[in-house]
Protein backbone atom coordinates (compact mmCIF):
# COMPACT_ATOMS: atom_id res chain seq x y z
CA UNK A 1 0.00 0.00 0.00
CA UNK A 2 1.86 3.50 -1.06
CA UNK A 3 2.02 6.33 1.12
CA UNK A 4 -0.72 8.23 -0.99
CA UNK A 5 -3.15 5.59 -0.65
CA UNK A 6 -2.73 5.16 3.47
CA UNK A 7 -3.25 9.38 3.28
CA UNK A 8 -6.22 9.07 1.11
CA UNK A 9 -8.14 6.42 2.63
CA UNK A 10 -6.79 8.40 6.58
CA UNK A 11 -8.53 11.20 4.74
CA UNK A 12 -11.54 9.22 3.16
CA UNK A 13 -12.28 8.29 6.96
CA UNK A 14 -12.17 11.43 8.39
CA UNK A 15 -14.66 12.34 5.75
CA UNK A 16 -17.41 10.30 6.84
CA UNK A 17 -17.60 12.34 9.85
CA UNK A 18 -20.80 13.87 10.89
CA UNK A 19 -18.33 16.88 12.41
CA UNK A 20 -16.04 17.12 8.97
CA UNK A 21 -19.41 17.64 6.94
CA UNK A 22 -21.10 19.82 9.60
CA UNK A 23 -17.71 22.25 9.57
CA UNK A 24 -17.40 22.33 5.78
CA UNK A 25 -21.48 22.92 5.44
CA UNK A 26 -21.54 25.46 7.94
CA UNK A 27 -22.78 29.02 7.48
CA UNK A 28 -20.21 30.83 9.01
CA UNK A 29 -17.99 28.39 11.14
CA UNK A 30 -15.61 27.48 8.11
CA UNK A 31 -14.89 31.56 7.59
CA UNK A 32 -14.72 32.43 10.75
CA UNK A 33 -12.03 29.21 11.48
CA UNK A 34 -10.24 30.48 8.30
CA UNK A 35 -10.67 34.28 9.23
CA UNK A 36 -8.80 33.29 12.83
CA UNK A 37 -6.34 31.09 11.29
CA UNK A 38 -5.22 34.36 8.69
CA UNK A 39 -5.46 37.21 11.32
CA UNK A 40 -3.23 34.71 13.65
CA UNK A 41 -0.61 35.20 11.55
CA UNK A 42 -0.50 38.74 12.51
CA UNK A 43 0.94 37.65 16.03
CA UNK A 44 3.42 34.37 15.18
CA UNK A 45 4.30 35.99 12.05
CA UNK A 46 4.25 39.53 13.47
CA UNK A 47 6.84 38.84 16.01
CA UNK A 48 8.64 36.01 14.12
CA UNK A 49 9.21 38.54 11.68
CA UNK A 50 10.87 41.17 14.23
CA UNK A 51 12.95 38.47 15.53
CA UNK A 52 14.41 37.52 12.13
CA UNK A 53 14.77 41.04 11.18
CA UNK A 54 16.51 41.87 14.70
CA UNK A 55 18.93 38.95 14.11
CA UNK A 56 19.74 40.67 9.89
CA UNK A 57 20.37 43.94 11.74
CA UNK A 58 17.38 45.42 9.79
CA UNK A 59 15.14 46.04 12.71
CA UNK A 60 15.11 47.30 16.23
CA UNK A 61 18.45 47.50 16.43
CA UNK A 62 18.96 49.13 20.02
CA UNK A 63 17.26 46.32 21.85
CA UNK A 64 19.34 43.68 22.75
CA UNK A 65 18.84 40.60 20.02
CA UNK A 66 18.38 37.75 22.67
CA UNK A 67 16.22 39.76 24.78
CA UNK A 68 13.46 40.77 21.83
CA UNK A 69 13.61 36.83 21.38
CA UNK A 70 12.81 35.76 24.66
CA UNK A 71 9.96 38.35 25.33
CA UNK A 72 8.44 37.70 22.21
CA UNK A 73 8.74 34.06 22.10
CA UNK A 74 5.25 33.73 23.98
CA UNK A 75 2.97 35.52 22.19
CA UNK A 76 4.53 34.19 18.72
CA UNK A 77 3.75 30.36 20.27
CA UNK A 78 0.34 31.73 21.07
CA UNK A 79 -0.09 32.46 17.82
CA UNK A 80 1.47 29.61 16.26
CA UNK A 81 -0.77 27.68 18.55
CA UNK A 82 -3.95 29.12 17.73
CA UNK A 83 -2.64 28.86 13.94
CA UNK A 84 -1.91 24.69 14.90
CA UNK A 85 -5.51 24.97 16.51
CA UNK A 86 -7.39 26.34 13.24
CA UNK A 87 -5.07 24.57 10.61
CA UNK A 88 -6.07 21.20 11.62
CA UNK A 89 -9.67 22.29 12.11
CA UNK A 90 -9.47 23.65 8.33
CA UNK A 91 -8.19 20.17 7.19
CA UNK A 92 -10.62 18.63 9.36
CA UNK A 93 -13.38 20.34 7.56
CA UNK A 94 -12.44 19.25 3.70
CA UNK A 95 -9.97 15.86 4.15
CA UNK A 96 -9.64 14.49 0.82
CA UNK A 97 -9.31 17.65 -1.30
CA UNK A 98 -6.73 19.50 1.35
CA UNK A 99 -4.75 16.28 1.42
CA UNK A 100 -4.53 15.87 -2.24
CA UNK A 101 -4.17 19.51 -2.66
CA UNK A 102 -0.65 20.14 -4.07
CA UNK A 103 0.56 23.25 -2.55
CA UNK A 104 -0.71 21.73 0.74
CA UNK A 105 1.92 19.18 0.68
CA UNK A 106 4.80 21.74 0.28
CA UNK A 107 3.52 24.06 2.66
CA UNK A 108 3.74 20.78 4.72
CA UNK A 109 7.12 20.14 3.89
CA UNK A 110 8.10 23.76 4.47
CA UNK A 111 6.88 23.66 7.88
CA UNK A 112 8.74 21.18 8.76
CA UNK A 113 11.64 22.64 6.91
CA UNK A 114 10.75 25.60 9.48
CA UNK A 115 10.76 23.76 12.73
CA UNK A 116 14.03 22.42 11.59
CA UNK A 117 15.56 25.64 11.05
CA UNK A 118 13.95 27.11 14.20
CA UNK A 119 15.04 24.15 16.64
CA UNK A 120 18.47 24.70 14.77
CA UNK A 121 18.41 28.14 15.63
CA UNK A 122 17.77 28.17 19.09
CA UNK A 123 20.31 25.71 19.76
CA UNK A 124 23.19 28.09 17.91
CA UNK A 125 21.56 31.49 19.44
CA UNK A 126 22.46 29.21 23.23
CA UNK A 127 25.84 27.98 21.62
CA UNK A 128 26.76 32.06 20.88
CA UNK A 129 26.44 33.04 24.39
CA UNK A 130 25.28 36.82 25.07
CA UNK A 131 28.54 38.92 23.44
CA UNK A 132 26.95 39.99 20.50
CA UNK A 133 23.68 40.69 21.71
CA UNK A 134 23.86 44.60 21.42
CA UNK A 135 25.64 44.07 17.72
CA UNK A 136 23.31 45.56 15.07
CA UNK A 137 23.85 42.18 13.55
CA UNK A 138 24.01 38.57 15.33
CA UNK A 139 26.68 36.24 14.38
CA UNK A 140 26.58 34.96 10.45
CA UNK A 141 24.93 31.42 11.60
CA UNK A 142 22.17 32.96 13.28
CA UNK A 143 22.20 35.23 10.36
CA UNK A 144 21.54 32.19 7.72
CA UNK A 145 19.11 30.95 10.15
CA UNK A 146 16.89 34.14 10.35
CA UNK A 147 17.28 34.75 6.74
CA UNK A 148 16.31 31.21 5.87
CA UNK A 149 13.21 31.43 8.68
CA UNK A 150 11.68 34.46 6.51
CA UNK A 151 11.89 32.72 3.19
CA UNK A 152 10.41 29.61 4.71
CA UNK A 153 7.60 31.35 5.72
CA UNK A 154 6.96 33.71 3.02
CA UNK A 155 6.88 30.70 1.05
CA UNK A 156 4.63 28.84 3.76
CA UNK A 157 1.96 31.67 3.42
CA UNK A 158 2.17 32.01 -0.72
CA UNK A 159 1.33 28.09 -0.82
CA UNK A 160 -1.43 28.52 2.14
CA UNK A 161 -2.62 31.15 -0.56
CA UNK A 162 -2.52 29.14 -3.73
CA UNK A 163 -4.20 26.03 -1.75
CA UNK A 164 -7.44 27.19 -2.92
CA UNK A 165 -6.95 27.29 -6.39
CA UNK A 166 -7.75 24.29 -7.91
CA UNK A 167 -5.61 24.48 -10.91
CA UNK A 168 -4.14 21.18 -9.95
CA UNK A 169 -6.90 19.62 -7.98
CA UNK A 170 -6.95 16.02 -8.65
CA UNK A 171 -10.32 16.50 -9.89
CA UNK A 172 -8.75 18.06 -12.89
CA UNK A 173 -6.81 15.66 -14.06
CA UNK A 174 -3.40 16.95 -13.35
CA UNK A 175 0.17 15.44 -15.78
CA UNK A 176 2.73 13.42 -13.96
CA UNK A 177 4.26 14.28 -11.97
CA UNK A 178 2.39 16.37 -10.11
CA UNK A 179 -0.47 13.74 -10.23
CA UNK A 180 1.85 11.86 -7.83
CA UNK A 181 3.39 14.44 -5.74
CA UNK A 182 -0.27 15.69 -4.57
CA UNK A 183 -1.21 12.07 -4.17
CA UNK A 184 -4.13 11.41 -7.21
CA UNK A 185 -4.89 7.65 -7.26
CA UNK A 186 -6.00 5.90 -10.70
CA UNK A 187 -9.45 4.81 -9.16
CA UNK A 188 -10.23 7.37 -6.63
CA UNK A 189 -13.73 7.92 -5.94
CA UNK A 190 -14.00 10.42 -3.86
CA UNK A 191 -12.22 14.27 -4.52
CA UNK B 1 0.26 78.95 37.32
CA UNK B 2 1.07 80.29 33.93
CA UNK B 3 0.42 77.92 31.05
CA UNK B 4 3.42 77.74 28.65
CA UNK B 5 2.48 77.30 24.88
CA UNK B 6 4.61 74.18 25.30
CA UNK B 7 2.19 73.32 27.82
CA UNK B 8 -1.12 74.39 25.85
CA UNK B 9 0.21 72.49 22.79
CA UNK B 10 1.16 69.50 25.28
CA UNK B 11 -2.56 69.38 26.47
CA UNK B 12 -4.06 70.18 23.30
CA UNK B 13 -2.43 66.87 21.83
CA UNK B 14 -3.18 64.94 24.94
CA UNK B 15 -7.32 66.18 24.58
CA UNK B 16 -6.84 65.61 20.87
CA UNK B 17 -5.55 61.92 21.69
CA UNK B 18 -8.35 61.49 24.13
CA UNK B 19 -11.20 62.21 22.12
CA UNK B 20 -9.91 60.39 19.29
CA UNK B 21 -9.44 57.57 21.28
CA UNK B 22 -12.80 57.49 22.58
CA UNK B 23 -14.42 57.78 19.16
CA UNK B 24 -12.28 54.92 17.57
CA UNK B 25 -13.56 52.42 20.55
CA UNK B 26 -16.90 53.64 20.44
CA UNK B 27 -17.15 52.98 16.96
CA UNK B 28 -15.44 49.76 16.85
CA UNK B 29 -17.48 48.88 19.73
CA UNK B 30 -20.83 49.88 17.75
CA UNK B 31 -19.72 48.26 14.71
CA UNK B 32 -18.81 44.79 16.09
CA UNK B 33 -22.22 44.36 18.17
CA UNK B 34 -24.38 45.37 14.36
CA UNK B 35 -22.18 42.74 12.80
CA UNK B 36 -22.18 39.85 15.55
CA UNK B 37 -26.07 40.98 15.36
CA UNK B 38 -26.27 40.39 11.88
CA UNK B 39 -24.81 37.20 12.23
CA UNK B 40 -26.85 36.25 14.85
CA UNK B 41 -30.04 36.68 12.69
CA UNK B 42 -28.81 35.43 9.45
CA UNK B 43 -27.74 32.22 11.91
CA UNK B 44 -31.61 32.12 13.04
CA UNK B 45 -32.50 31.92 9.37
CA UNK B 46 -30.42 29.32 8.11
CA UNK B 47 -30.99 27.51 10.89
CA UNK B 48 -34.22 28.28 13.14
CA UNK C 1 1.52 94.05 31.43
CA UNK C 2 2.08 91.56 28.22
CA UNK C 3 -1.56 89.78 27.97
CA UNK C 4 -1.22 86.01 27.33
CA UNK C 5 -3.13 85.03 23.77
CA UNK C 6 -6.20 82.77 23.83
CA UNK C 7 -4.94 78.78 22.91
CA UNK C 8 -7.98 77.93 20.93
CA UNK C 9 -6.27 73.97 20.71
CA UNK C 10 -6.16 73.62 17.27
CA UNK C 11 -5.87 69.70 17.29
CA UNK C 12 -8.43 69.42 19.44
CA UNK C 13 -10.84 71.42 17.42
CA UNK C 14 -9.63 69.43 14.53
CA UNK C 15 -10.30 65.67 15.86
CA UNK C 16 -13.87 67.29 16.70
CA UNK C 17 -14.56 68.69 12.83
CA UNK C 18 -13.45 65.44 11.67
CA UNK C 19 -15.71 63.53 13.95
CA UNK C 20 -18.40 65.66 12.84
CA UNK C 21 -17.92 65.45 9.14
CA UNK C 22 -17.80 61.52 9.83
CA UNK C 23 -21.06 61.62 11.26
CA UNK C 24 -22.78 63.61 8.56
CA UNK C 25 -21.57 61.65 5.85
CA UNK C 26 -22.80 58.51 7.77
CA UNK C 27 -25.85 59.59 8.78
CA UNK C 28 -26.42 62.18 5.74
CA UNK C 29 -27.35 61.58 2.27
CA UNK C 30 -24.38 63.04 0.76
CA UNK C 31 -22.34 59.55 1.10
CA UNK C 32 -24.43 58.31 -1.91
CA UNK C 33 -23.81 60.95 -4.07
CA UNK C 34 -19.89 60.57 -2.98
CA UNK C 35 -20.24 56.55 -3.66
CA UNK C 36 -21.51 57.28 -6.97
CA UNK C 37 -19.32 59.60 -8.17
CA UNK C 38 -16.54 57.18 -7.54
CA UNK C 39 -17.83 54.72 -10.19
CA UNK C 40 -15.97 55.98 -13.05
CA UNK C 41 -12.65 55.49 -10.62
CA UNK C 42 -13.11 52.05 -10.24
CA UNK C 43 -14.32 51.46 -14.21
CA UNK C 44 -11.19 52.65 -14.84
CA UNK C 45 -8.87 50.70 -12.06
CA UNK C 46 -10.01 47.40 -13.80
CA UNK C 47 -9.11 48.83 -17.15
CA UNK C 48 -5.27 49.24 -16.00
CA UNK C 49 -2.46 46.87 -16.46
CA UNK C 50 -3.04 45.72 -13.07
CA UNK C 51 -6.73 44.98 -13.21
CA UNK C 52 -6.12 43.09 -16.62
CA UNK C 53 -3.25 40.99 -15.02
CA UNK C 54 -5.57 40.54 -11.61
CA UNK C 55 -8.17 39.70 -13.83
CA UNK C 56 -6.41 37.82 -16.29
CA UNK C 57 -3.99 35.39 -14.26
CA UNK C 58 -4.76 34.12 -10.85
CA UNK C 59 -1.58 33.19 -9.73
CA UNK C 60 -0.11 36.53 -10.07
CA UNK C 61 -3.68 37.60 -8.11
CA UNK C 62 -2.62 35.02 -5.70
CA UNK C 63 0.66 35.79 -5.34
CA UNK C 64 0.26 39.64 -4.47
CA UNK C 65 -2.79 38.33 -2.35
CA UNK C 66 0.34 36.49 -0.32
CA UNK C 67 2.56 39.48 -0.07
CA UNK C 68 -0.05 41.27 1.27
CA UNK C 69 -0.63 38.68 3.98
CA UNK C 70 2.96 38.83 4.88
CA UNK C 71 3.21 42.73 4.72
CA UNK C 72 0.34 42.49 6.85
CA UNK C 73 1.66 40.39 9.37
CA UNK C 74 4.70 42.75 9.24
CA UNK C 75 1.92 45.95 10.16
CA UNK C 76 0.33 43.65 12.49
CA UNK C 77 3.95 42.99 14.61
CA UNK C 78 5.00 46.20 14.73
CA UNK C 79 1.84 47.39 15.53
CA UNK C 80 1.34 44.50 18.69
CA UNK C 81 5.21 45.43 19.98
CA UNK C 82 4.69 49.34 19.87
CA UNK C 83 1.43 49.09 21.45
CA UNK C 84 1.96 46.48 23.68
CA UNK C 85 5.13 48.59 25.18
CA UNK C 86 2.67 51.19 25.94
CA UNK C 87 0.02 49.08 27.73
CA UNK C 88 3.17 47.37 29.63
CA UNK C 89 2.84 43.91 28.18
CA UNK C 90 5.95 43.66 25.85
CA UNK C 91 9.41 44.49 26.34
CA UNK C 92 9.49 46.37 29.31
CA UNK C 93 13.14 46.33 30.13
CA UNK C 94 13.66 48.46 26.89
CA UNK C 95 12.73 51.97 26.52
CA UNK C 96 9.61 52.89 25.40
CA UNK C 97 10.54 55.88 23.09
CA UNK C 98 12.97 53.70 21.59
CA UNK C 99 10.56 50.69 20.54
CA UNK C 100 8.56 53.00 19.53
CA UNK C 101 10.56 54.75 17.14
CA UNK C 102 12.18 51.90 15.91
CA UNK C 103 8.28 50.08 15.78
CA UNK C 104 7.52 53.03 13.69
CA UNK C 105 10.22 52.58 10.91
CA UNK C 106 8.95 48.90 10.44
CA UNK C 107 5.56 50.05 10.24
CA UNK C 108 5.83 52.52 7.36
CA UNK C 109 7.89 49.64 5.41
CA UNK C 110 4.66 47.33 6.14
CA UNK C 111 2.04 49.52 5.44
CA UNK C 112 3.56 51.02 1.97
CA UNK C 113 4.05 47.18 0.50
CA UNK C 114 0.04 46.58 1.81
CA UNK C 115 -1.27 49.62 0.48
CA UNK C 116 0.66 48.70 -2.66
CA UNK C 117 -0.29 45.36 -3.17
CA UNK C 118 -3.86 46.43 -1.97
CA UNK C 119 -4.09 48.74 -4.65
CA UNK C 120 -3.50 46.11 -7.19
CA UNK C 121 -5.28 43.53 -6.18
CA UNK C 122 -8.40 46.44 -6.03
CA UNK C 123 -7.81 47.03 -9.23
CA UNK C 124 -8.37 43.60 -10.16
CA UNK C 125 -11.62 43.50 -8.73
CA UNK C 126 -12.34 47.07 -8.64
CA UNK C 127 -16.43 46.33 -9.27
CA UNK C 128 -16.58 43.92 -7.24
CA UNK C 129 -15.36 45.59 -4.41
CA UNK C 130 -17.05 49.05 -5.17
CA UNK C 131 -20.65 47.37 -4.43
CA UNK C 132 -19.06 45.52 -0.87
CA UNK C 133 -20.28 47.44 2.43
CA UNK C 134 -17.27 45.76 3.54
CA UNK C 135 -14.77 47.47 1.19
CA UNK C 136 -15.12 50.33 2.31
CA UNK C 137 -15.51 49.81 5.84
CA UNK C 138 -12.16 48.79 5.77
CA UNK C 139 -11.19 52.22 4.07
CA UNK C 140 -12.47 54.00 6.01
CA UNK C 141 -10.82 51.86 9.13
CA UNK C 142 -7.49 52.09 7.30
CA UNK C 143 -7.83 56.02 6.78
CA UNK C 144 -8.64 56.40 10.17
CA UNK C 145 -5.81 54.16 11.32
CA UNK C 146 -3.25 56.27 9.18
CA UNK C 147 -4.73 60.00 10.10
CA UNK C 148 -4.44 58.11 14.32
CA UNK C 149 -0.79 57.73 13.58
CA UNK C 150 -0.22 60.70 12.05
CA UNK C 151 -2.19 62.83 13.67
CA UNK C 152 -2.57 61.57 16.92
CA UNK C 153 -0.05 58.94 18.12
CA UNK C 154 3.12 60.10 16.75
CA UNK C 155 2.36 64.08 18.15
CA UNK C 156 1.67 62.52 21.31
CA UNK C 157 4.48 60.27 21.72
CA UNK C 158 6.81 63.65 20.51
CA UNK C 159 5.99 65.36 23.71
CA UNK C 160 7.35 62.79 26.07
CA UNK C 161 5.43 59.74 27.21
CA UNK C 162 6.43 61.06 30.71
CA UNK C 163 4.01 63.91 29.63
CA UNK C 164 0.95 62.22 28.95
CA UNK C 165 -1.49 60.96 31.46
CA UNK C 166 -1.02 57.27 31.46
CA UNK C 167 -4.53 56.32 31.08
CA UNK C 168 -4.60 58.29 28.27
CA UNK C 169 -1.58 56.60 26.53
CA UNK C 170 -3.35 52.98 27.26
CA UNK C 171 -6.40 54.15 25.59
CA UNK C 172 -4.01 55.20 22.66
CA UNK C 173 -2.74 52.15 22.59
CA UNK C 174 -5.95 50.38 23.13
CA UNK C 175 -7.57 52.41 20.10
CA UNK C 176 -4.99 51.37 17.79
CA UNK C 177 -5.13 47.76 18.12
CA UNK C 178 -8.65 48.14 17.27
CA UNK C 179 -8.19 50.08 14.53
CA UNK C 180 -5.45 47.69 13.15
CA UNK C 181 -7.72 45.03 13.56
CA UNK C 182 -10.73 46.23 12.07
CA UNK C 183 -8.80 46.52 8.86
CA UNK C 184 -7.27 42.98 8.68
CA UNK C 185 -10.86 41.76 10.03
CA UNK C 186 -12.66 43.45 7.65
CA UNK C 187 -10.09 42.68 4.48
CA UNK C 188 -10.29 39.20 5.32
CA UNK C 189 -13.90 39.22 5.12
CA UNK C 190 -13.97 40.52 1.15
CA UNK C 191 -12.65 37.42 0.65
CA UNK C 192 -15.82 35.73 1.67
CA UNK C 193 -18.49 38.47 0.16
CA UNK C 194 -19.23 39.25 -3.43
Amino acid sequence: MSANQIIYDLAVWLDTHSQSTALHESFYMYNWIESTHVLALMISLGMLFLIDLRMLGLALPDIPASTLAQRLSLPMLVGFGVMIVTGLMLFYAIPVRTSQSLWFRIKIILLIAAAINAWLFHRRMRAAGTDWDRMQKAPRALQWGAGLSLLFWALIVICGRLIAYDWFDCRTSPIEPIATVAGCLIDQAQF
Amino acid sequence: MKKTPTMQRNKDTQLAALLASVAVVSGFALYWIIQIQAVREMLALAYG
Amino acid sequence: MSTTAKYYYPRSLAVIALLGVGLWLALGETRLAWWSALLPVFEWMEGTVFGVIGQTWGAAFASVQAIHLLGMALLGGSVLVADGRLLGLLLTDSSASEVQDQCHRLFVWALVLTIATGIFMACGVAIKVYYLNVFWYKMLALSAGVAFVYGIRRPLLRQGLDTVHPQIIKLVAVASLMLWFTVAATGRWIGFSG
